[in-house]
């Protein structure tokens, strides 16, 4: 039994992780908390939805698909919301995200309708029979499927040019700019790749359970919370921080109180950040 | 950068204005302001008000709509109520007490409705009843199942079955035909869920079954293999999960994946078939109390099904839910003949409602008991047989 | 009618009330809290048990409110308040998640389900009864609010919060205690939100978890930046304006009723598409949130401020 529900636990935790990974990226370089995060990966969830089930693409180029779909909300949203309110106090962008989420939600709503869509493809799998415990061969796949993602991102990051311009813009935008970095193109970047990595775990997501207007809610407020745990704009940070929160609620859940699961992820966080602050894996500031 | 935001969102402002300006229309069974009323109601409008779900939880709040806008239709159709079309004011609860509040308070102030239809949740309905009993206004909650609801007053009803009785349903029935011993529970942590939860636990005990573990979960959770994955550790004859069809269904089918093969119970709220979709095969099988019998056999339930079922077709994006369209069509009739019979006072129209006996609904033969809950004569218990939900006797 | 004006006005006090205690937080002190409502929760709650579970006085329960919230706003803010910014958010955000969850599985406090029939406020021997009576109490303390704060941000404690908002590492330079000052002030916001919290149990006479979640936390969040960091008639606009938008659209049938009516004007869509912008409510609402804050980034009565 605590085989499965590690396993639960680290499948809920790589979609927590993929989605902090968009908060964490996006707070680095921009240092704002993308509150509307979690609606980018609703974006994605959906559009896989209606490829597959209206327009009945296949599930490959639909997964494709999605990806693009997210990475533009992400754009749009950096155009119009967080573009003209730089260099503010960050409450003022964070209650634009809000804004931003608030819409994308109510127009997913009128768009799509409020009901909650089952996923149109049926995937017959067997459950993988792992050390004596009977595990969903979902979660398995979701696990190598986020598994390939971050890595892929990992590489990006720190072995390409364009990744280390991240970097740079990142830790010190003024500088980076003297170097010759075009920062807003850098931060544009950003954003997409923070998408498709949202969008990815939205379709994830919506594959194992179900697609509806306000599935990036708590989600996205875990994700969130993962971030920070494991140290805000740190990327192996936002993946540990993903995957503890997933654990430790499936577990917590266990083996203490089910009522309290969500209290959980947030007991833990306030507990980790009074005695570390700068999180798990943050540079003490 | 900065212009070009403004303009663009101030685009998207006014292309919603266009849209809903270009909408065509849809025929109003409120009454027309410029196509005067269906011929045989004429004369000065009596209204109603409603307060549903119609943003947040919409699902459940649009079939209730259409419930209310049916009854409304034919009975103007067949003269209204005394001559005098029958109008509704559909006010938006947003399932947020601060909202049901202002809308009561908007209609009983400004639009001085004698009835409220609503609202649909216990808490809503709860925050609302202060207002409506000291105004002296009749409210009806379609679904409220709080039993706080039979105190709030005089003039608050409710047109479902009291929570307490349903239960006492399905555990006799669970017993009865399935010798149940032992039950899990897994509740939603919430007014409805967990107040189901209880009264389960009381019946259980008293029809001597074990309830050998119990879990819960939010509004809002969509894995509950944490929970589930802990049941599975005990032995039962029987997972109970109470909670609204959003999270029970796929707490079912993950219950399935799980391994779980002991029978299920829920309540009204499965009674969809969104939950079949969302349940899937798990669904079979799937025990529950109803409000409602599509297959109640009386001239006025045939009419109103072919009627809803004929609406889903031409809408198939519309959220499909018969039940709750039910009972607010009865409850609509209910108040139109109120107030046939004894006008627009409120208060003579609480006195008729506490009065009425076998009234003749789609729900059934309706009449209230003392605090204003509704009876059917008897609690509906359903299972799901091949994908269907089918009543049992 | 005139019932209907009152509700809205004393309804929208209770709102200001909570705005300024948060911004005292926010706009005064610079420190962010995103579980604000928690403290409303915790005084609306301890308020209700008392007058309605243990009988006792109004007055009473509104103090044991206010204190019992500041209370819990101290012990927060002790362990968490050296975090910056960002952590500092996500604690509160998290702090106030946990409140109501824990409220939620305490059965003495009616769980889910709440408290229900919370009995009207009775001051002086006067049981509270109309709107306008109400009105009157729940005015009389928004002003008492209003009053307070102004005071204490004009005062020597006002400045020292303005300079931690500022600039906190000069602020400890110069020898202010920061950590006392910020403790203080998120004490006493969460106290007046507890106040807050006291009023609304006793006019709705029903409390439940969900009232004091997470969407009041951001609904009163908006209130203060929309309306002005730092500016207290900003947090009276704030509130006003955005607990009255969700009523304007509410009554915008009513109006083009009325303007149709009366007035022989004819818009370009009638009145029951008028109805249907009911539906596009919630995006509107986010759209002109968005809007505002790209128009004045500062809030409406905000002073400019670079970060």
């Amino acid at each position: 039994m605590f085989f499965q529900q590690l396993i639960n636990g680290l499948a809920a935790g790589s979609i927590y992780a993929m989605v902090a990974l968009g908060y964490t990226m996006i707070y680095g370089i921009l240092g704002i908390i993308n509150f509307a995060q979690g609606e980018i990966y609703m974006a994605g969830a959906y559009a896989a939805v209606m490829l597959i089930g209206a327009l009945h693409i296949g599930f490959f180029p639909a997964f494709a698909v999605a990806l693009i779909v997210a990475a533009a909300v992400g754009m749009l949203m950096e155009r119009l919301a967080f573009r003209p309110l730089r260099n503010l106090n960050p409450l003022v962008p964070l209650i634009a995200a809000i804004g931003v989420s608030i819409c994308l939600k109510d127009l997913a709503r009128l768009l799509f309708g409020p009901d909650k869509r089952p996923f149109p493809l049926k995937f017959e799998l067997e459950p993988f029979h792992l050390f004596g415990s009977q595990i969903p061969a979902l979660e398995i796949y979701v696990l190598i499927t986020a598994g390939i993602l971050m890595t892929a991102l990992y590489l990006f990051i720190n072995k390409t040019k364009y990744g280390k311009a991240i970097i740079a813009s990142a830790t010190d935008g003024e500088t980076a700019r003297l170097m010759g970095i075009n920062v807003d193109t850098m931060i544009t970047l950003t954003f997409i790749i923070g998408s498709i990595l949202s969008g990815a775990a939205g379709v994830m997501m919506a594959i194992e359970y179900n697609t509806y207007p306000d599935m990036g809610f708590l989600p996205g407020l875990k994700a969130f919370s993962a971030a920070i745990l494991g140290g805000v704009g740190s990327i192996p940070g936002a993946i540990i921080g993903g995957l503890i929160i997933g654990v430790a609620e499936n577990l917590g859940a266990a083996y203490i109180m089910s009522g309290l699961k969500d209290a959980v992820a947030f007991a833990i966080l306030i507990i980790v950040l009074i005695v570390k602050p700068s999180g798990i894996m943050g540079k003490r500031s | 950068m900065k212009k070009l935001s403004i303009v663009l969102l101030a685009i998207v402002l006014g292309l919603s204005l266009c849209v809903i300006g270009c909408q065509p229309e849809e025929p109003m069974p409120e009454g027309d302001v410029d196509t005067p009323a269906v011929d045989e109601a004429a004369g000065e409008p009596i209204v109603i008000g409603a307060i549903l779900r119609l943003t947040l939880g919409a699902s459940d709040g649009l079939p209730a709509r259409k419930g209310v806008e049916f009854a409304v239709e034919e009975i103007n159709e067949a003269g209204g109520i005394n001559g005098r079309p029958l109008e509704v004011i559909f006010e938006d609860s947003k399932d947020n007490a601060t909202d049901a509040v202002n809308a009561a308070n908007k209609l009983i102030s400004l639009d001085n409705v004698p009835v409220i239809i609503g609202p649909m949740m216990s808490g809503n309905t709860l925050a609302a009843a202060p207002i409506a009993e000291d105004n002296g206004v009749v409210l009806i909650s379609p679904n409220a199942t709080s039993p706080k609801v039979s105190e709030a007053g005089e003039f608050i009803f409710r047109g479902c079955s009291r929570i307490d009785m349903q239960s006492e349903a399905l555990v006799k029935y669970a017993v009865e035909n399935y010798g149940v011993e032992k039950a899990a529970i897994l509740y939603s942590n919430e007014p409805y869920g967990e107040g189901f939860s209880k009264l389960l636990k009381l019946y259980f005990e008293e029809y001597g079954v074990e309830v050998v573990v119990e879990e819960s979960f939010m509004r809002g959770d969509t894995d509950f293999k944490a929970q589930l994955t802990k049941i599975s550790g005990f032995e039962f004859d029987l997972l109970c999960i109470p909670g609204y069809l959003q999270e029970t269904a796929p707490a079912i089918a993950q219950a399935r994946t799980i391994g779980i093969t002991a029978p299920s119970l829920g309540g009204f709220g499965d009674m969809a078939p969104l939950y079949i979709e969302l349940a899937g095969d798990a669904a079979e099988g799937h025990i529950i109390t109803g409000e409602y019998d599509e297959d109640y056999d009386t001239p006025k339930n045939e009419a109103f099904v072919e009627k809803y079922y004929a609406y889903i077709e031409e809408n198939p994006n519309d959220p499909n839910n018969i039940m709750f369209a039910s009972i607010t069509y009865d409850m609509v009739y209910l108040v139109a003949e109120a107030m046939t019979e004894v006008g627009t006072d409120p208060a003579a129209i609480k006195d008729y409602l506490d009065n009425v006996s076998d009234f003749d609904g789609v729900t059934g033969k309706l009449s209230f008991d003392e605090n204003g809950d509704v009876v059917k004569g008897g609690i509906y218990v359903f299972e799901v047989i091949e994908g269907k939900y089918v009543k049992m006797d | 009618m005139i019932d209907l004006i009152l509700h809205l006005l004393l309804f929208a006090s209770i709102y200001v009330v909570l705005t300024l205690s948060l911004n005292l937080i926010i706009g005064f002190t610079g420190q962010v809290s995103l579980g604000h409502a928690a403290f409303f929760g915790i005084g609306a709650y301890m308020g209700s048990v008392m007058v309605t579970y243990m009988d006792l006085p109004y007055i009473l329960s509104f103090f044991a409110a206010f204190c019992a919230a500041g209370i819990v706003g101290v012990l927060l803010g002790i362990p968490t308040l050296r975090l910056k910014d960002d952590y500092l958010a996500i604690v509160t955000l998290g702090f106030g998640v946990i409140v109501t969850i824990v409220i939620l599985n305490i059965d003495y406090l009616g769980g889910p389900d709440g408290i229900f029939g919370i009995p009207s406020p009775v001051i002086a021997g006067n049981k509270l009864a109309t709107k306008l009576e109400f009105f009157i109490f729940n005015w009389s303390v928004m002003a008492v609010t209003i009053l307070f704060m102004y005071r204490i941000t004009r005062s020597r404690v006002g400045r020292a919060l303005k300079a931690i908002r500022d600039d906190e590492v000069t602020a400890q330079v110069m020898g202010i205690n920061t950590t006392k000052y910020k403790i203080l002030a998120f004490g006493l916001g969460a106290a007046f939100a507890g106040a807050a919290g006291s009023l609304y149990g006793s006019y709705i006479h029903y409390i439940q978890p969900h009232d004091f979640g997470l969407s009041a936390s951001i609904l009163v969040l908006c209130m203060v930046v929309i309306g002005g960091m730092g500016s207290i008639p900003g947090s009276i606009i704030g509130a006003f304006l955005l607990f009255l938008l969700p009523e304007f659209f509410r009554y915008l049938p009513t109006i083009y009723k009325f303007a149709a009516e009366h007035l022989n004007l004819t818009f370009v869509a009638d009145y029951q598409n008028i109805s249907a912008i009911a539906d596009y409510q919630n995006l509107m609402y986010g759209a002109a949130l968005v809007l505002l804050l790209i128009v004045r980034p500062q809030g409406l009565m905000g002073k400019y401020r670079v970060k």
